[in-house]
């Protein structure tokens, strides 16, 4: 019993003794994994064929790491490179959405060292003058005017572009590339000019030539006119009017009215220089009323002839012809409507202002885009 | 160029972030004068001109006048001390000499910490607190969509009293309205689908 009680002690201390290096030697284990410097990480990022440096980064296991990279970077004077994949720690290529501008970034886990390569290509840019409206077909990667080396595009370019509906177009004439020798648009049914084949090997300029045309409205109560319509901006127009066949009352013209016209009986001439309305005026003839009626009756006939001869063809014009002046309004109301809305969308814009919602500088910035 | 996307950013706004009352007075106006309030707030107006997370010296620009590396420092002790510990601020290191701040989020929730013997839990104090909305960063986009929605509202509006009016003839104003429903159902589509839950806050 005197041997047996030391040794049960002696056990319980080497127990006990041997638990707490273990303690010990794990709660050591924790804090140099924490603190000793030799366990930061890395990160390798390269370019697929070099089309970047390298370069590496340490990585804080204690903090969040976010890789950015640009989308695109100059390869030289006409050219750059864009983003397509990334591959980390060997996987397979992962897709990186197109995007012009921006940076892509990826957040890279810090409890372990990471490699990340990058694939980029080349594009080159085509510029499209002297058109507001037009498209590339296949559509940029990038959604804009640049397009992978090697790729072949077209550019269609709508021959009519309304500038302001039914006053002003301007219809596509000529095209060139690369300032080389104009090319005449061919005068078929298509709406588009379809200018194809475009090697994407190189910077690229379309050059698109147009004419303006302005259009002339004829308003007249009466007959048909003839050469209203569009014309080139600076030509000479005559327009002539069709008088109507109305049996006994002949309608005679009076006279026209609009800026720079030159009235000539039925007919007219101006020069145009923009969108024209020019107005008929009529007056009526009732000689052939009065040879059928006979002369018997000429005596008191002949009073109401003569006043409705003297009756101004501008008097009756409303009671007896509404269509142009309601098409006349009818555009005016779309314009109007245009109008309100952009007065409204500023008001309200002009009311986040008031009420804090964003800044003046914030206010000024928006309202130039709308 | 920004650092974080559209949907990170819109991310912040939604989402209520708990304080615990330690933290929470930072933001309160009676700590108006205290550096640690200044920087939240310079931290949330730099992020809304950039649209992205804001570096130390345009702080420490904003906050003193000054980016000098005294200012600096000054800065980023107090960011690193109080702010970045409270859950208020990230730090996020784009490059090994490229670290910027940005808000975790754009409204807070003062909360009371409980520990028992269930574990921790926490109950709400009072209202939800919310930096300025002119503050908050919200693409240029959304109000301009918001702006346009109200005008083709109006316009509507305007077209249809109009013809009871009977001032426009009915193929015009059908021709109007097709045309004005189409582009404000186009506009408050994209709102829904760009902008879920901002609209609502913003309350435009």
């Amino acid at each position: 019993m005197k041997i047996l009680l030391p040794l049960s002690f002696s056990i319980l201390i080497f127990f006990l003794a041997v638990n707490y290096s273990v303690i010990f030697a794990s709660s050591h284990l924790d804090n140099t994994s924490v603190i000793n410097p030799s366990k930061q990480n890395k990160l390798l990022v390269s370019f697929e064929n070099n089309v970047s440096p390298s370069y590496e980064v340490m990585l804080d296991p204690n903090e969040r790491f976010i890789l950015s990279q640009s989308y695109s970077w100059i390869r030289d004077e006409t050219s750059r490179y864009n983003l397509v994949s990334y591959s980390i720690d060997g996987s397979d290529p992962i897709p990186i959405s197109r995007l012009a501008r921006g940076g892509f970034t990826l957040d890279i886990s810090t409890d372990s060292s990471h490699s990340v390569v990058f694939v980029a290509v080349s594009q080159f840019p085509i510029a499209v003058e002297g058109a507001d409206v037009f498209f590339f077909t296949p559509e940029s990667p990038t959604r804009d005017n640049w397009f992978d080396a090697d790729s072949s595009i077209s550019v269609i370019v709508p021959k009519l572009i309304e500038v302001e509906q039914n006053k002003i177009r301007r219809i596509v004439t000529d095209w060139s590339i690369d300032k080389a020798e104009l090319k005449k648009v061919l005068d078929d049914d298509s709406e588009f000019l379809s200018i194809s084949a475009i090697e994407m090997s190189n910077v690229h300029t379309v050059d698109i030539i147009t004419k303006t045309q302005f259009k002339l409205d004829v308003l007249s109560e009466y007959g048909t006119p003839v050469g209203e319509g569009w014309h080139d901006a600076g030509s000479e127009v005559t327009i002539r009017m069709i008088p109507p066949d109305e049996g006994l009352i002949r309608r005679v013209v009076d006279g026209w009215e609009g800026s720079g016209v030159k009235a000539d009986g039925n007919s007219a001439q101006l020069t145009i220089r923009g969108p024209t309305t020019v107005q008929v005026k009529w007056t009526t003839d009732n000689t052939p009323l009065v040879l059928v009626i006979g002369i018997p009756v000429a005596g008191g006939v002949a009073l109401i002839i003569w006043r409705m001869k003297t009756v101004s063809a501008s008097v009756k014009k409303p009671l007896i012809e509404k269509k142009p002046d309601d098409r006349l309004a009818s555009m005016q109301y779309a314009t109007e409507i245009t109008d309100y809305v952009k007065l409204k969308t500023l008001e309200n814009l002009g009311l986040m202002r008031d009420s804090n919602l964003i800044t003046e500088s914030r206010y000024l910035q928006i309202k130039k885009k709308l | 160029m920004s650092l974080l996307n559209e949907k990170d950013l819109l991310d912040r706004i939604t989402h209520v972030r708990d304080l615990k009352e330690n933290c929470f007075k930072y933001l309160e106006e009676s700590s108006q004068e205290l550096l640690t309030h200044k920087i939240i707030f310079a931290i949330a107006e730099l992020t809304n001109e950039k649209m992205g997370p804001v570096k130390l010296a345009e702080i420490a620009q904003k906050v003193s006048g000054s980016g000098d590396k005294s200012k600096q420092d000054l800065i980023r002790l107090t960011i690193e001390k109080s702010i970045l510990r409270c859950g208020l601020v990230e730090k996020l290191r784009y490059a090994p000499n490229d670290v910027r701040y940005i808000l975790t989020a754009y409204r807070f929730q003062k909360v009371r910490q409980i520990d028992s013997f269930r574990g921790e839990s926490s109950e709400p104090l009072g209202k939800v607190f919310e930096i300025p909305k002119s503050s908050w960063p919200i693409p240029d986009e959304f109000y301009i969509l918001e702006s346009k929605k109200h005008g083709y509202n109006e316009a509507l509006k305007k077209i249809n009293s109009d013809f009871d009016k009977d001032l426009i003839p009915r193929g015009r104003y059908e021709d109007l309205v097709r045309e004005y429903t189409e582009s404000l159902n186009q506009i408050r589509n994209k709102i829904t689908s760009q902008f879920k839950g901002i609209e609502e806050l913003v309350g435009t």
